[in-house]
């Protein structure tokens, strides 16, 4: 048996991205309004991210066989994203560091499920009422928050957003009734599922996270089915769809309207777009710097405008850095659903790519004032358990379909170099 | 399955250029308006900053004080309140009341956002409080405070006064003004608007004025209008309404200059409806309306010529500076430096220099530009040819300074349907001369005929702006 | 620390972390270009990677089909003489889409894309109906008649797979140490236990030394192919050894 050592440009990566970490953790553990508790945490911290870095990145796939460099990319936006929530609010970036632990679980679960689930078929039928029952809990047992009623109070847990699992349950619903040999019909369930959660989602008025479900939908019905006609009759449908929420919500109005034009209610409905956009133009190029400036006078500076926070303290070069990071992993699953063998697997990984490219392009786009704000949260970065979890789960279907295809690989290699041996040409 | 990828690499390619667009709007807001957005006064940083920042001071071209930082950390201006009063709009206020004035605009400079590290080190180390940079203006005190004393008394309007050359503002004296030391009396007045910029933010009717843009556009695309002869009978009937003249003068036969000269009404509604609204509508906005200004150093707001075809009697009064046409008085001053300078029209400047506490100039200041190429040299002499006519014999001739070859056009804009009400005073005028090259545009509110408020105001502007140099 | 000392570490501090989120992003493109090329290497050096057999023709003649001509395919598909199918057949008479297939555990399904349908061994499939096909099975599409051979898997040692990391099955692994003990240890348990049915390690069912005999039995190990095709679970008849069967 021959072991060919080869050098893998995995080490370098890792190296740079805990080097990131550490030195933003000490910096930030000097800051002089710590407290004793808080900077001990930030060292803490300053040890613990790298570590948990470097074990995602280097030991775990070794065990489950995930692309590292998915791994790597991940870990340096969590990073990112809890650096930055803990120079604003010590606590919260504590948590956020939690749940990061927890959603490396969640992933775990997602490359197990992905590699060793038989039934699809049977899982699939059982998700569908399951997603629709987590979507009317808020309905239900919810309160409304910020115009949405999209949250649930869990006893043990805190607030929990079930729109984000059931985004998990609508990648794979989506991709098992739409994988290649499907007749229209037979690709209903997978439509009335989406339609069903369209519908609950805009009851619950969290519409930025509906358009983030249509456009998933449109993306994998266009891959599996490619027929134009009727992706462009889906495209009118939501188009015409958005003029009547346009007319029908009063705060869709306020959000349109602020996109045009946020300095008419300065003080009132344009205040947060305002504030986002006076930031990320305090900070330049370079930014003021990690712990400086005053990112606390934006609304929802933890959650929806992280990415302003980002662009005043680290530097618009920087965001735009952290912008391309999530572009790479959207190619990367796009480039793991164009090697996937199973049209099954190809449009899971494109489902997960274009969920979460089109997740990252609403929201930094609202932040810009480059469409009007919608509700949804920045995956990875933006504070929250259940955002994070989810996010982590897609990035395990796409590590388990990553590790299917290379056991494919592996296989045909198997079997070339059989025959091979066997002096076959 | 090939087809499937195929739709993944078309997919992809699109989710890609849709972030490739979200980089260019990005990278062209913040380039454009990241300024803007910093100086906003919604900005808290910057007065948070200004708790531990010596703000730095405001000089004018002469090195007069205009703003500083007292021993105690306060915001002081000028010695005398005449020099306070004259350039209250251009300096701003402390609490950012004043859009746009140079202590909030430029703040980045001076509350030194804009230092680096090593300046900062070399502050912490020498235990000084952190200072900003010092900023010269190219605006004259002595220039500014003769023009507001001038100013007739208990009107509001602007003056102007700019180098054709190189876009340097010398003068923008903005009348009804305030006392920046005074701030809450300033306040209280706030009915009277003293806190606008009229200068950079006034729209006006320009009135007559505008006939130098009608002119432009008539030499441009009629050829052989000069040799025209032009009957002017007093009326001219459009559609439904009917051009008169000032006083309801009757100009009879005329020549294009003569008309020019006489400020006739008549004949530059037929020429706009000779011309078209997509003729007069192209010559305006190349000399600048409609256009989004993002001039570097000031803020101004956009001038407007309506380019919907409403009617015709929409395209005759607008052919003669009313109707829907709107103009600042630093955008006519440009007009008019336009014409002077051979048909370029230069960026308006307000900062000559940046210094830093040490003393060294920021190299981060670029130097004059062209704005714009407003009309082409040719047109651009005929019409300084035309308005120097008008200042030797026609309605400017209030505005002659002897020994100098000086331009310029009146404007009596009327303001509101009521005859009552008097006429904004216009004039917009230039000295040609390569040792002065100044431009001037005065407006005064409801001060009646242009020619005998507005131009001896612009004499007075352009004589003492001669005599100090300029 | 002093504030003032603070603003001074984090201003300069800027600057490292910009290079550091450079750094990361140019490693990342340059790890992915790095992937791109090593797979290309090993895609030359495996011409039939992806493919689970080939469609050899056994009648029917065009301007671009000779008879005896090899036509791969992978495990998912259509079939046609489209140029986008991934079984592309240039024939006139045969349908621009005809057929859409996948692999699954007990054979090749295959269903009509077209109203005109194809015949399986003789028995014409139409319609809503579904085929499953085994090594040896014929299929008619227009007046083309194809012969469906399945490859045969044997073990490999060392290759490495496109992360440079070495490969390497459990089976090679066993004979690498010449294990005495039969039977597999799954890798993360995916591999189910071998069907009773002799794995077929002749090495030799890819050249098509003559034509095989309709219907035969023998296959390909699927039984660790992957396994949800997304017609699993479909209701179907059990597979007959030895015969292609058809689907109501």
């Amino acid at each position: 048996m021959r072991k060919r050592p080869v050098r893998t440009p995995i080490r370098s990566l890792v190296a740079v991205i805990m080097l990131f970490e550490m030195l933003a953790f000490l910096l930030v553990a000097l800051h002089p309004e710590r407290q004793e508790t808080e900077a001990l945490q930030a060292l803490g911290l300053a040890l613990c991210m790298p570590a948990l870095c470097w074990f995602s990145t280097l030991i775990l796939p070794k065990f489950l066989h995930a692309d590292r460099l998915l791994m790597a990319l991940m870990n340096f936006l969590c990073g990112v994203g809890v650096v930055i929530l803990f120079s604003m609010v010590p606590d919260r970036g504590v948590r956020q560091a939690m749940f990061y632990a927890l959603g490396l679980v969640a992933m775990a679960v997602c490359i197990l499920l992905v590699r060793h689930v038989r039934s699809w078929r049977a899982l699939c039928w059982l998700i569908i009422p399951a997603g629709l029952a987590l979507l009317v809990l808020p309905l239900a047992f919810g309160s409304w928050q910020n115009g949405a009623k999209n949250w649930v109070s869990v006893p043990w847990l805190g607030s929990f957003q079930p729109s984000e699992v059931v985004k998990l349950m609508l990648v794979v619903v989506l991709a098992y009734f739409f994988s290649a040999h499907r007749t229209f019909l037979q690709m209903m369930p997978a439509i009335v599922f989406t339609g069903g959660c369209l519908l609950l989602l805009m009851l619950q008025r969290d519409l930025g996270t509906a358009l983030m479900y249509y456009f998933t939908a449109l993306i994998l019905f266009y891959a599996a089915s490619g027929n134009v006609p009727l992706t462009v009759l889906a495209m009118g449908g939501g188009a015409g769809a958005a003029v009547v929420g346009y007319n029908m919500f009063a705060h869709v109005k306020v959000r349109v309207a602020m996109w045009r034009n946020p300095w008419s209610d300065a003080l009132g409905s344009g205040y947060q777009i305002i504030q986002a956009l006076l930031a990320i133009g305090s900070g330049g190029l370079l930014g003021v710097g990690l712990g400086l400036g005053e990112p606390r006078v934006i609304p929802a500076y933890y959650t929806d405008f992280v990415f302003a926070v980002i662009c005043e303290q680290f530097g618009i070069a920087f965001g735009v850095c952290v912008v391309a990071v999530y572009v790479l992993i959207m190619l990367r699953g796009l480039s793991l659903a164009l090697r996937a063998r199973r049209s099954f697997l190809a449009l899971l990984a494109l489902g997960c790519a274009a969920l979460l490219g089109v997740q990252t392009f609403v929201i930094i786009g609202g932040v810009i004032k480059l469409i009007p704000l919608t509700g949804i949260t920045m995956p990875f970065i933006s504070y929250g358990g259940t955002s994070m979890v989810s996010c982590m789960g897609l990035m395990g279907f796409l590590q388990g379909i990553s590790s299917r295809v290379r056991e494919d690989l592996a296989k045909d290699i198997e079997m070339t170099g059989a025959r091979e041996e066997a002096g076959v040409s | 399955m090939k087809e499937l990828r195929r739709h993944i690499r078309f997919v992809g390619l699109c989710l890609v250029g849709l972030f490739g667009l979200w980089l260019l709007y990005f990278c062209y807001s913040t380039y454009f308006y990241g300024g803007r957005w910093f100086a906003n006064p919604y900005n808290t940083r910057i007065s948070s900053k200004k708790q531990s920042v010596i703000a730095g001071t405001v000089t004018d071209t002469a090195g007069e004080v205009l703003a500083y930082t007292d021993a105690q950390g306060e915001r002081r201006y000028a010695q005398d309140e005449a020099t306070r009063r004259a350039v209250s709009h251009v300096v701003g206020d402390d609490g950012a009341k004043v859009a746009n004035g140079v202590e909030t605009f430029h703040a980045q400079y001076l509350l030194g956002f804009n230092s680096n590290v090593l300046e900062r080190l070399a502050d912490v180390i020498r235990g000084q409080q952190q200072r900003g940079d010092d900023i010269q203006l190219t605006i004259s005190a002595e220039l500014s405070r003769t023009i507001a004393a001038a100013f007739p008394e208990g009107r509001l309007g602007a003056v102007v006064v700019l180098n054709y050359r190189t876009g340097d503002v010398l003068a923008m004296v903005s009348k009804g003004d305030f006392d920046p030391e005074n701030m809450d009396e300033a306040l209280a007045n706030e009915e009277a608007g003293a806190l606008v910029n009229r200068a950079t933010q006034g729209l006006y009717p320009p009135g007559s004025v505008f006939k130098i843009v009608t002119l432009a556009s008539a030499l441009s695309a009629m050829p052989g209008v000069e040799e025209r002869a032009f009957l002017c009978t007093g009326q001219l009937a459009v559609d439904r309404s009917v051009v008169t003249d000032a006083g309801d003068a009757v100009h009879g036969e005329q020549t294009l200059v003569q008309a020019f000269s006489n400020s006739c009404n008549n004949v530059f509604a037929s020429l706009a409806l000779d011309l078209g609204y997509q003729t007069l509508g192209l010559t305006a906005q190349t000399m600048g309306f409609n256009d989004n200004f993002l001039f570097r150093d000031l803020v101004v707001y956009n001038s407007s010529y309506p380019i919907d075809d409403k009617s015709l009697d929409d395209l005759a009064w607008s052919g003669v500076g009313q109707g829907r046409v709107l103009v600042t008085p630093l955008h006519m001053a440009m007009i008019a430096g336009a014409v002077a300078n051979d048909g370029q029209m230069m960026e308006p400047r307000l900062l000559k220099a940046v210094v830093t506490p040490q003393g060294q100039t920021r190299s981060r200041l670029q130097g004059s530009a062209v704005y714009a190429e407003a009309m082409t040299p040719q047109v651009a002499q005929i019409i300084a040819d035309y308005m120097v006519t008008t200042v030797q014999g026609g309605t400017a001739r209030q505005a002659a300074i002897s020994g100098y070859r000086v331009g310029g056009k009146t404007g009596s804009a009327e303001a509101s349907d009521d005859k009552t009400i008097d006429t904004h005073a216009w004039f917009a005028g230039f000295v040609q001369d390569d040792e002065h090259p100044l431009a001037v545009a005065v407006v005064v509110e409801f001060g009646g005929s242009g020619g005998s408020v507005a131009a001896p105001l612009a004499k007075l502007a352009l004589e003492k702006a001669i005599s100090l140099g300029f | 620390m002093t504030e003032a000392w603070y603003e001074i570490a984090a201003m300069s501090m800027r600057y490292v972390f910009l290079l550091l989120a450079l750094a990361v992003l140019l490693k990342a493109l340059r790890w992915m270009l790095r992937d791109a090329r090593l797979r290309r290497q090993t895609m030359r050096k495996l011409p039939d990677a992806g493919y689970i057999g080939a469609f050899y023709v056994m009648s029917g003649e065009s301007r671009r089909l000779d008879a005896g001509d090899e036509i791969r395919l992978p495990c998912e598909g259509t079939l046609g003489s489209a140029r986008a199918c991934d079984v592309c057949v240039p024939h006139p008479s045969v349908p621009a889409r005809a057929a859409i297939f996948w692999l699954e555990r007990d054979g090749l399904h295959m269903v009509p894309a077209d109203p005109e349908g194809f015949c399986v061994d003789g028995t014409s499939v139409g319609a809503g109906e579904e085929a499953v096909l085994l090594h040896g099975a014929t299929v008619t599409a227009g007046e083309v008649m194809l012969q469906l051979r399945l490859f045969s898997g044997v073990e490999l040692l060392g290759a490495l797979d496109a992360d440079g990391e070495p490969y390497v099955t459990p089976e090679a692994r066993r004979r690498a140490s010449r294990r005495r003990r039969p039977g597999r240890k799954g890798r993360a348990g995916r591999h189910k236990e071998e069907s009773s049915e002799a794995p077929a390690r002749q090495g030799a069912s890819r050249s098509p030394e003559g034509e095989l005999p309709p219907g035969t039995s023998r296959r390909r190990r699927t039984d660790d192919a992957p396994e949800e095709g997304p017609g699993d679970g479909e209701e179907r008849r059990p597979a007959r050894p030895g015969r292609s069967g058809k689907k109501k």
